[in-house]
């Protein structure tokens, strides 16, 4: 049997621990969630056979994560571990907790009470280019070189214009950043902004809030939503552990 | 091959607006894609999460998802094999 860490909380979410029997699904098997306290950092955690590798497909990540989210609800601070944190034994979570101790109480202090939401939004990239070549005079210029000018002039005003498009593109995508921002900061303690790694993500951000706001937090989400224009999905999910806001590297 | 042609057809026809760096960029991730040439374990990954976008924007359905991922997977983990094996060879 290994130790299945799912991530730490503080001394006392620990002393009135209450699991209120839950089952974590781990590859398709239900485990209980257990707690080890040790020099005052409650560690949560399931017993798991594993055959082989635990694979990170959506389905085990997902598991992962509700297990989380239902984690969330039993305790009022959860620093959370990335999916697949696996060790020997609780006599190797006693030696992370003991080599870590310093790190991991300013990281229960910093993100006491509090939890974070992911905001993603999506366009059609096609549709995007499109309004800006019928808009930007700029654009509008050179298509009519490309159209109309010589075969040599052609190329050079169709890199151009490609050019061009993905300035306008990146300028579109920070503008839209800075109107999340706007919207979404007064009701929020700290923003990040992750890696946009497909041409159909035009934001990629995450919030820190305490619990306390998550009801303004959803309304100024609602508010920005109306406020845009419908070639935009905004994909807002949470309450999550702070993933982003926590940085531990246990050893 | 078809999503390549359409894309290379679109290169000449629309040519003011389709032709950005993303797009070639994207080209040559779908032939790679299209062909299976994943050089690289991150090639893999990068692929994975541009299929989770497809999953998020609902361009495909969890079926076709959990299909492919299980694909890319076992790619994935072959190349990580072949890594281990090479570095240890």
């Amino acid at each position: 049997m290994k130790i299945y860490l799912y991530g730490t909380i503080p001394k006392q979410d620990a002393e009135s621990w209450d699991p209120q029997g839950l089952k974590a699904d781990i590859d398709g098997e239900r485990a209980e969630v257990e707690l080890l306290v040790h020099q005052g950092v409650g560690f949560l955690y399931s017993r798991v056979d594993l055959g082989g590798k635990l694979k990170a497909t959506r389905k085990n990540v997902q598991a992962h994560s509700e297990t989380l989210g239902e984690l969330l609800d039993l305790t009022s601070t959860l620093a959370p571990v990335s999916f697949g944190a696996i060790v020997d034994d609780l006599k190797a979570v006693k030696k992370i907790s003991s080599e870590n101790k310093e790190i991991l109480e300013d990281t229960l202090e910093k993100i006491n009470h509090k939890v974070e939401y992911g905001v993603k939004t999506y366009w059609d990239p096609d549709v995007v280019a499109r309004e800006i070549g019928e808009t930007d005079r700029k654009v509008q210029k050179l298509k009519k070189k490309v159209q109309k000018g010589k075969v040599g002039d052609q190329y050079q005003a169709t890199v151009e214009v490609g050019e061009l498009i993905d300035d306008k593109i990146e300028t579109k995508k920070e503008e839209l950043r800075n109107t999340m921002l706007e919207y979404l900061t007064p009701v929020s303690d700290e923003w990040t902004s992750n890696e946009i790694f497909d041409e159909r993500m035009a934001a990629n951000l995450a919030f820190l809030l305490d619990r306390s706001s998550q009801d303004d937090f959803d309304k100024a989400m609602e508010s920005l939503g109306k406020s845009q224009p419908g070639y935009l999905t905004f994909k807002f999910s949470g309450p999550w552990p702070p993933f982003n806001f926590v940085d531990l590297e246990l050893r | 091959m078809l999503i390549v042609d359409d894309l290379l057809k679109g290169l000449f026809v629309d040519v003011p607006v389709k032709i950005t760096k993303e797009v070639l960029k994207e080209i040559q991730r779908q032939v790679d894609a299209e062909l299976g040439n994943y050089y690289s374990p991150e090639g893999v990954q990068n692929e994975l999460r541009k299929l989770q976008v497809s999953l998020e924007t609902g361009e495909i359905s969890r079926e076709e998802y959990d299909k492919r991922e299980e694909e890319l997977l076992d790619v994935l983990e072959s190349l990580r094999s072949l890594n281990e094996e090479t570095q240890k060879g």
